[in-house]
């Protein structure tokens, strides 16, 4: 993939277990993103390809990119509606996404009437009505508060098991993407590489689970990935001193 | 209902201050009545003449509002076509700023050749007047769609049609009608200048003629009823366009 003759990526190849939950962590700027707009076929690649089955993905944005103009309902069944199908079948199946992601009660509700995490949850009913058999997540949480962001960390988690569909999650948070991610994929920049692969195992999935052990070296694992060469020795005294005003 | 009188009692005050002081300023310096009539005499003129003067807002409006809804129809049309490419933005947005300029007075005699007397060449001449302000305001609503949101559709496989339906018309709401708007004023300038140049005088003299033929009679109370009653048409107009905006517009936040 190249973009203006900047090779964006080194060759990447990220096999995924259909209807498991990958995350991909790493630097900004690494190409995680733009891999999983690839992924949705936002972008060509300049070579190689991405295969999801087929069938086109479900996407959410880390802003959930909902139409002022439309409340929840009508912006959930945009997808439904586009691809042509009956005013009745967009109803029955939007009411059925927004009571899924706990949103049955807002369907009239326009998006100004709706905080952020109800947005995001609107965005994701979106992003599941054509029962896509994967679901591709940009920074969904990126935006949100801690709380907010715990709440739709549960939904995606409770979603991923009752649908059983492919997730690919990119967050800049490691946190996140060990406790959501069955495996992390590590990628680092300039050009984006797949520094490695981190199969995760953790004794359960519920919240208390990231004050055990286990999630700490998953954590430590994948920070250490992560983490860029130091000069030997830490940075010289010499270099700062000219920051300082001071004499080398 | 409360929100509504509270702002609307500062201009309605104002605007009978202005006329007392109107009134008051023609009585203490005994101005004549053909120079410049009190409120009062406009008033009186008004109701003295009320059958023929609003058989002639009834043509005055009619025209205005025609022409308003030509140039609200052909106004999109075009602003939509205009924005579909880079080229024809390039290309035909410089020539649609030039013929903006081209004076409606100088042309309003060939409506008269292309139209006839009547209120077809009023309206004719509203619609070209209040065109333009829809063309560009339509161009930059559409052209400003959020580019997220086209990439969602693009997502979404949806045809350029669809996306122009469903997107960036509803996006290009708000500039539309700040464009209808503007033109609403425009368009009862447009139809009375039209009326100047293609109005019958008679019975079913529309207001234009009703301006030029009492300035001749030296009936300025009367000059002055009916361009009262063209600003009534132009303050509806603008009302009328401001509450389909609302309407539109609600709930977006």
């Amino acid at each position: 993939m190249t973009f203006a003759g900047l090779r964006a990526f080194e060759p990447v190849s990220i096999d995924i277990k259909a209807g498991s939950f990958v995350s991909i962590v790493g630097t900004s700027g690494c190409g995680k993103t733009t891999l999983l707009r690839i992924a949705a076929g936002l972008l060509t690649p300049s070579e190689g390809s991405v295969d999801l089955g087929g069938a086109r993905p479900g996407m959410c944005f880390q802003d959930p990119r909902l139409l002022p103009w439309r409340n929840a309902m009508d912006n959930v069944t945009l997808p439904l509606e586009l691809a042509g199908a009956s005013p009745d079948e967009c109803q029955d199946r939007g009411i059925e996404m927004l009571r899924m992601v706990g949103m049955g009660d807002a369907w009239n509700r326009m998006p100004s009437q709706l905080s952020g995490g109800m947005r995001m949850r609107v965005g994701l009913a979106r992003a599941l009505i054509e029962r896509p058999p994967a679901l591709l997540l940009d920074e969904p949480c990126s935006a949100l508060d801690e709380i907010t962001r715990e709440t739709i960390n549960e939904l995606l988690a409770d979603l991923w098991k009752e649908l059983g569909m492919t997730v690919v999650l990119v967050t800049h948070s490691l946190a996140e993407a060990v406790y959501l991610g069955r495996q992390v994929v590590v990628m680092t920049g300039r050009p984006g590489r797949v520094v490695s692969v981190h199969g995760i195992h953790l004794p359960s999935r519920q919240p208390e689970v990231r004050t055990t052990v286990e999630f700490a070296r998953a954590l430590q694992s994948i920070y250490r990935d992560m983490t860029l060469p130091r000069p030997p020795g830490g940075i010289a005294p010499s270099s700062l001193a000219k920051y300082a005003g001071g004499e080398p | 209902m409360k929100r509504v009188i509270h702002s609307l009692w500062p201009p309605l005050a104002l605007v009978a201050a202005l006329l007392l002081a109107w009134e008051l300023l023609i009585l203490v310096f005994q101005i004549r009545s053909f120079l410049l009539p009190a409120p009062s005499a406009v008033l009186r003129a008004l109701i003295e003449n009320a059958d023929s003067l609003s058989r002639s807002l009834g043509l005055t409006a009619l025209a205005a509002v025609g022409g308003l809804v030509v140039a609200a129809i052909a106004g999109t049309v075009v602003g939509s076509i205009v924005a579909s490419s880079r080229l024809l933005y390039r290309g035909a947005y410089p020539i649609a700023t030039l013929l903006q300029m081209v004076p409606l007075v100088a042309i309003a005699p060939l409506l008269v050749i292309w139209f006839g007397y009547g209120v077809k060449s009023a309206l004719a001449s509203a619609a070209i007047v209040s065109v333009f302000p829809i063309i560009a305001n339509t161009v930059d609503g559409l052209r400003s769609t959020d580019p997220n949101l086209r990439e969602l559709f693009r997502l979404y496989g949806a045809s350029r049609s669809t996306t122009w339906w469903k997107l960036a018309l509803p996006w290009a709401v708000p500039n539309i009608v700040t464009g209808l708007r503007i033109a609403s004023g425009l368009a009862v300038i447009g139809a009375i200048v039209g009326e100047f140049v293609s109005g019958y005088a008679g019975a079913d003299a529309p207001l234009g003629v009703v301006v030029l033929s009492s300035m001749r009679e030296a009936r300025t109370d009367l000059v002055f009823a009916a361009v009262a009653l063209g600003a009534l048409v132009g303050f509806t107009l603008f009302g009328a366009v401001s509450v389909l905006g609302w309407l539109l517009m609600r709930g977006r936040g």
